[in-house]
């Protein structure tokens, strides 16, 4: 069994690498053909990672956020990978037009499945905090955060699809022989907009999970201080992204930008508060 | 019989000799060509840019031309004067340019869709009053499958070639759902009608007119069912509007940055799209540099329609390739028409020699069979008449064999040689080249659909 999953977690590995240069040839190229041969890759991924998760999860008898007996798919930077993947084919199924923003999720989840293997930290948490798994919050709050960064990274790619969009039609480069078909704003403001909302709300309730977990067992000898200063900041800043249209004005492409720059310091913070 | 179209259409007559045209033909004026000497069946396509007549038509006798003639004296021209526009083409030249003509490939806007509901609506009509036979069912099925494929297999008409148009089609590039989202339209001049109408046509709900005479905005606002703004309020209104077109006569911009500028927090960071028509401009040129303001002028949407009319182009030769292989296939599909009917007509020949032989012979060997009772008379009749269909079977196995494989080649006139040979009547539509041609390119650069 072990087998099939490890083959079909390195099929959608490879997938999604091919889904990442045929994303980059069509944006450079602007042709669509490459965005939907692109797309089509990243679709092939998410059902070879779906199908070797849910093996894995049978198997295990448990969710495969990280455990001692996983091994690189057991992991939740690849189960954050999945999540991208299914975010993508979900909306672009719908949309077509927004699928181009696979282009900046199909990197994404091919470094965070790569990074579980390249790390080999399949099972770090249950071999350092045995008795902090155990917590029925911890599920939750892992659960949760790894949705919200999800849901995050939607928004971050519908609104840089956003601000393509918004490029090119103050630059009036209208009439652009071949120019890859992008979105309207009205389109990827409205992935983005929900994908923040949802993403605010996942990473709400997994600090919420979190607080609730290091209540409940004080006894961890954990200093998440620095974790969860970060945590919350990031969480700041989401809110008044969010807020600051209806309260301040703000234009769609404001907010555009605060998703983008949102989504990367809250990658570099993840990356960063593993050391902290 | 053969394929024949006579016609002419704005790349040779003017517009005063197409109307005389289309209006002189009388209701039914199908049913009136096939009424005509040598005319088995006919179409009349008659549309403001065009009147053609598609025929299927026997050799003619003499220099009369029957249909030339009809078409003149609905039209009150003389002969030759319609002859010196007209063009008269045969056989696959006819088919080529029907096939083109109704994939709008002959079109004064390339690619505009209306031309093949109009053919459509030809054909109709003829085989209504019984005026379409056979083998043009099979001649204009072809040409509405070819228009369907040059549609769906390229992009003749994808792109947008006018400015109302193109107008649209940008401001979907912001809304995509333009029945969500108020249109404020200032001018009620002919440029904002056509705007009007196009923004109506392409699904946009909440409609708002504004222009300085009020009773003007109100006739053309009541057009298409939309509001009708106090020019006052225009500036006002830009908290709510999400697209504004500005057709207006004026010398001076009617709406500047400080107007936008004032609603911007109400606006709640929605995107604001001017479309500036007019010229001189009435749009301040420093709007598209606010935040979350996009506007275009008449030379933006000029680039665009200018961009779809080239991509129109690019795409006519791919669909010209399909039509001429299309034209190719035409005349196999033709001679399987042709080869039923054939084998049909064979067989009736040889049955009717059978009885005559049969009878012939009966009547020779009448003395000897008097000898016999009737029970027995008949039973030497029945296994003559047995052997001769016999043998005439046996005798037609292998032409009948050779026509169907000429059929299926679509060989037609080897077909028709076949049918002269076997002695058979031969009223097969043949495929060949000739005719007078119809010009490849426009005479007049005038803008409009086939309509």
């Amino acid at each position: 069994m072990e087998s099939v999953i490890a083959g079909l977690f390195l099929t959608g590995l490879a997938v999604c690498a091919l889904a990442s240069v045929l994303y980059m040839v069509g944006l450079s190229s602007a042709r669509p053909r490459w965005v939907r041969g692109g797309f089509t890759a990243l679709g092939t991924g998410f059902v070879a990672w779906t199908v070797a998760l849910l093996l894995h999860t049978g198997a295990v008898g448990r969710l495969p956020l990280g455990g001692p007996d996983g091994g690189p798919w057991d992991h939740p930077m690849t189960a954050t990978g999945w999540a991208l993947l299914a975010g993508v084919v979900a909306v672009g199924i719908r949309r077509p037009a927004t699928r181009v923003m696979g282009a900046f999720i199909a990197p994404l989840a091919l470094c965070l499945a790569a990074g579980a293997v390249v790390l080999e930290e399949a099972g770090s948490v249950h071999a350092l905090m045995p008795d902090a798994v155990a917590s029925s919050w911890f599920p939750v709050h892992i659960g949760s955060i790894y949705l919200s960064i999800s849901m995050f990274a939607i928004a971050f790619g519908a609104s840089v699809v956003y601000l393509m969009q918004h490029r090119r039609l103050k630059s009036k480069r209208l009439a652009r022989e071949g120019a890859l078909p992008l979105p309207s704003l009205e389109a990827a403001d409205r992935v983005a907009q929900r994908a923040f909302v949802g993403g605010l709300v996942a990473l709400t309730v997994g600090i919420l999970a979190g607080v609730l977990w290091y209540a409940g067992d004080r006894q961890l000898g954990l200093d998440l201080r620095g974790k969860v200063l970060v945590t919350v900041g990031v969480w700041f800043v989401y809110l008044v992204g969010w807020q600051a249209r209806g309260l301040l004005g703000w234009t769609q492409r404001r907010t555009a930008w605060i998703a983008v720059v949102g989504f990367i310091v809250l990658l570099v913070s993840a990356a960063g508060v593993r050391h902290v | 019989m053969r394929l024949r179209l006579l016609g002419t259409s704005f790349r040779r007559a003017p517009v005063e000799l197409r109307e005389r045209l289309t209006s002189g033909a009388p209701d039914g004026a199908a049913a009136r060509i096939v009424d005509l000497p040598g005319v088995a069946e006919g179409v009349v396509i008659s549309t403001c840019n065009r009147f053609e007549v598609v025929l299927v038509e026997s050799a003619r006798e003499g220099a009369e031309d029957p249909v030339l003639e009809a078409l003149a004296a609905w039209a009150g021209l003389d002969i030759p004067e319609l002859d010196s526009v007209a063009y008269d083409l045969r056989d696959d030249a006819a088919a080529e340019h029907l096939f083109r003509v109704t994939a709008s490939l002959d079109s004064m806007i390339l690619g505009e869709s209306q031309i093949t509901g109009q053919v459509k609506d030809a054909y109709r009509v003829a085989t209504e009053v019984g005026a379409c036979g056979r083998l043009l069912h099979k001649v204009f099925q072809k040409a509405f499958a070819v228009a369907k494929r040059v549609r769906t297999e390229t992009e003749l008409g994808a792109a947008t070639v006018s400015v109302a148009g193109a107008a649209v089609d940008l401001t979907r590039r912001i809304y995509d759902d333009l029945s969500r989202h108020s249109v404020l339209l200032l001018g009620a001049g002919e440029m904002a009608e056509v705007a009007l109408r196009t923004f109506a046509a392409r699904g946009a709900g909440d409609l708002w007119v504004a222009n300085r005479t009020l009773r003007r905005a109100a006739e053309l606002a009541e057009t298409v069912g939309a509001g009708v703004l106090p020019w006052e309020r225009r500036n006002e209104f830009l908290a709510q509007a999400d697209i504004v077109l500005a057709a207006t006569g004026a010398t001076a911009p009617v709406i500047q940055r400080r107007h936008v500028t004032s609603v911007r927090r109400a606006r709640r960071g929605r995107p604001l799209v001017l479309i500036d028509i007019s010229v001189p401009r009435n749009l301040d040129a420093a709007l598209h540099e606010e935040a979350g303001v996009y506007l275009y002028d008449i030379d933006d949407l000029g680039r665009s329609a200018d961009l779809g009319r080239a991509k129109r182009e690019a795409e006519a030769s791919r669909a010209e390739a399909i039509v001429a292989r299309e034209v190719e296939g035409l005349a196999r599909v033709l001679a399987q028409v042709h080869v039923a009917p054939l084998v049909r007509r064979m067989h009736g020949k040889v049955a009717g020699e059978v009885d005559r032989e049969v009878a012939r012979t009966m009547s020779a060997l009448s003395t000897t069979l008097q000898t016999l009772d009737s029970g027995a008379r008949a039973d030497v009749e029945s296994a003559l008449r047995r052997m001769a269909a016999t043998l005439g079977k046996r005798f037609l196995h292998d032409p009948i064999r050779k026509v169907k494989a000429l059929g299926a080649d679509g060989e037609l006139d080897r077909l028709a040689d076949a049918a002269d040979l076997l002695g058979v009547e031969s009223t097969l539509l043949t495929v060949r080249s000739g005719g007078k041609a119809a010009p490849a390119e426009a005479d007049d650069a005038a803008d409009g659909t086939d309509g």
